[in-house]
């Protein structure tokens, strides 16, 4: 299942859920406690990647300290780089919060 | 402070920029689009997957906006290019035609200009000669220590300078020297719609050198030097110069121009496959008179730089030319030029005539506008938008070069220089903007700096020699 499908699920059914899942953690044995650590391991390193990802996209944007290549039309050009980058830009903190959440989740 | 850029392919280069983040930020999507769900989530990790769900929808929203910025980019740089080109050919055109009645106007009355000279000269010569004389010495003294004479002298003064670096005034003489092929067909009664013909068919780098050439031809021999006939020579100088690390960035390049009594500075480099590398300094003009004294870097070298394309060379290309062949540099060999000024056009023609294997020239300041630069040479002209040198080249029309304009603050330049003639051509104009482009992070500039540090990484400093160039 994706992130985006979980998103969606976590809104509609994420009370519910949560009851059921503490309930089902609580009975969890060994190894299937060692499974969900798996699971998690993969998703902190999913989850670091992509902010990787998110932050070279941010970076990648040209939108500061480049030549005016287009005489007066620059600075708007520079101005639509700079709001698209202040909309992505959000996305890296998102990332920096859900692996802090993850890794939180696998500490000892 | 102003960086202006001017390179056609430049819209395309942005958009890659803008396509190599669109591609990220999608990567980062899909790869959170995959991450699976752990079986049994926490309160926490519901917490954590809902932040990568808003992430997720973030990343995509972004690629899609950066892939229709990307199209923008791209028609950005087309209607730029079109608009830029649209502008020159009117104001060229303008000036085309004011130049040729310019020239048809000497021809039709060039008895009249003629004797109306003569009449100034025979009335201005005796005056300016009983001047001079000793015995109006008291007289030229209290005329030169007069308020208002002081005044008027230090107004010019200003005035003079101020104008020279007005950046309107500087696109004016750039129109004018575009306009030399039409000046000297109106002195030569070529009709109207010939020139026009001409201008449309003929290439017009080599009709402007030629025009030029016949024009400063004309002008030496009515001063009564004919400068454009010799040539320089560079001479090796006693002893070699200290091997010094490869240059790496602009501002490295900038400095590492010969300074003292030498003219060109040739370094060779071993790289890591054992082929040879060179990197080549070239600076400005050193004495502004036709002939120099004791220097082949004078007015007269500019002069017969400006008369060539490249297809054959004089004057200091010819020297350079020559200072690289004997310090050992062969047509294969990898090349690097920097110059500054007259070394900068010398540099640019020696890339143009195709000899050796030049892969990067960077100028600084140089009169470069006419020289067409094969396209697999990369071009860097850095040019100060208040220095009227780069403008006596003309105008930059065939799209080989990257042209960089930098507006220097007044501040960037010491006490020593501000007081020159032309302060924003010299050293400190331009070491503050080699170091602003090094820094202003523009990706065409990195590029184009990788491009001449990546050859010497792990590269090995042989040896230097350094060049004079006389006039023989």
């Amino acid at each position: 299942m994706t992130v985006a499908a979980s998103k969606r699920l976590a809104g509609w059914v994420a009370p519910g859920m949560l009851v059921g899942m503490t309930a089902t953690s609580v009975a969890l044995s060994p190894a299937s406690a060692a499974a969900a650590q798996q699971q998690l391991t993969a998703l902190l390193t999913d989850a670091r990647l992509a902010r990787r990802s998110a932050e070279d996209a941010v970076a990648a944007i040209p939108c500061d300290g480049e030549l005016d290549w287009f005489g007066a039309a620059s600075d708007a050009w520079r101005g639509e780089g700079r709001a698209i980058r202040a909309r992505i830009e959000p996305a890296v903190f998102d990332l920096d919060a859900a692996v802090r959440l993850i890794a939180a989740e696998l500490a000892p | 402070m102003t960086l202006t850029g001017f390179d056609p392919e430049a819209g395309n280069r942005l958009a890659a920029s803008v396509r190599e983040a669109g591609v990220l930020a999608e990567r980062a999507a899909n790869r959170l689009a995959q991450a699976s769900w752990p079986s049994a989530p926490s309160a926490g990790v519901m917490a954590a997957l809902s932040q990568l769900g808003d992430a997720e929808q973030r990343l995509r929203q972004g690629a899609s906006e950066l892939d229709a910025f990307e199209r923008s980019t791209v028609l950005a740089g087309y209607r730029y290019r079109m608009a830029e080109w649209a502008g020159r050919t009117a104001a060229e055109a303008v000036a085309g035609a004011l130049g040729y009645t310019v020239g048809a106007v000497t021809r039709t009355y060039a008895v009249e200009l003629l004797g109306a000279a003569a009449v100034v000269a025979a009335m201005a010569l005796p005056a300016l000669v009983l001047a001079q004389h000793p015995a109006f010495a008291p007289l030229r003294s209290q005329i030169a220590a007069h308020p208002l004479a002081r005044a008027v002298g230090d107004f010019l003064a200003d005035r003079g300078r101020e104008i020279a670096s007005d950046p309107a005034f500087i696109a004016a003489v750039e129109l004018a020297i575009e306009s030399a092929d039409e000046v000297l067909a109106g002195i030569l009664g070529v009709p109207v719609a010939r020139v026009a013909v001409r201008s449309a068919t003929v290439d017009d780098a080599t009709l402007q050198r030629d025009s030029i050439a016949l024009l400063a031809g004309i002008a030496s021999r009515v001063a009564g030097r004919s400068v454009l006939g010799s040539t320089p020579t560079a001479v090796q100088v006693e002893g070699e110069t200290r091997a010094a690390p490869p240059a790496t960035t602009l501002a490295e390049g900038f400095r590492a121009l010969p300074s003292g009594d030498d003219d060109i500075v040739i370094q060779q480099y071993e790289l890591a496959d054992g082929s040879a590398h060179w990197q080549v300094f070239m600076r400005g003009t050193r004495d502004f008179s036709l002939e120099g004294d004791g220097t082949a870097m004078d007015l007269g070298s500019n002069l017969q730089n400006a008369t060539v394309t490249g297809a054959d060379l004089s004057g200091s290309a010819a020297a350079l030319s020559d200072a690289m062949v004997a310090a050992g540099i062969q047509p294969g060999d990898s090349v690097d030029l920097v110059g500054h000024s007259q070394g900068g056009s010398a540099a640019a023609l020696v890339a143009a005539s195709g000899r050796f294997s030049v892969q990067n020239v960077v100028t600084f300041g140089g009169a470069t506008g006419n020289i067409v630069v094969p396209r697999d040479v990369t071009h860097l002209a850095v040019e100060n938008r208040q220095d009227i040198v780069p403008a006596l080249g003309g105008t930059h029309g065939d799209g080989s070069s990257v042209i960089v304009q930098v507006d220097v603050p007044a501040s960037a330049i010491g006490d020593e220089q501000s007081g020159q003639p032309a302060p924003f051509h010299l050293s400190d104009a331009y070491s503050y903007s080699a170091t602003t482009l090094d820094a202003s992070g523009d990706p065409t500039v990195d590029a184009i700096v990788a491009g001449m540090a990546a050859p010497t990484v792990g590269a090995t400093a042989v040896g230097a020699t350094t060049w004079r160039v006389q006039r023989v």
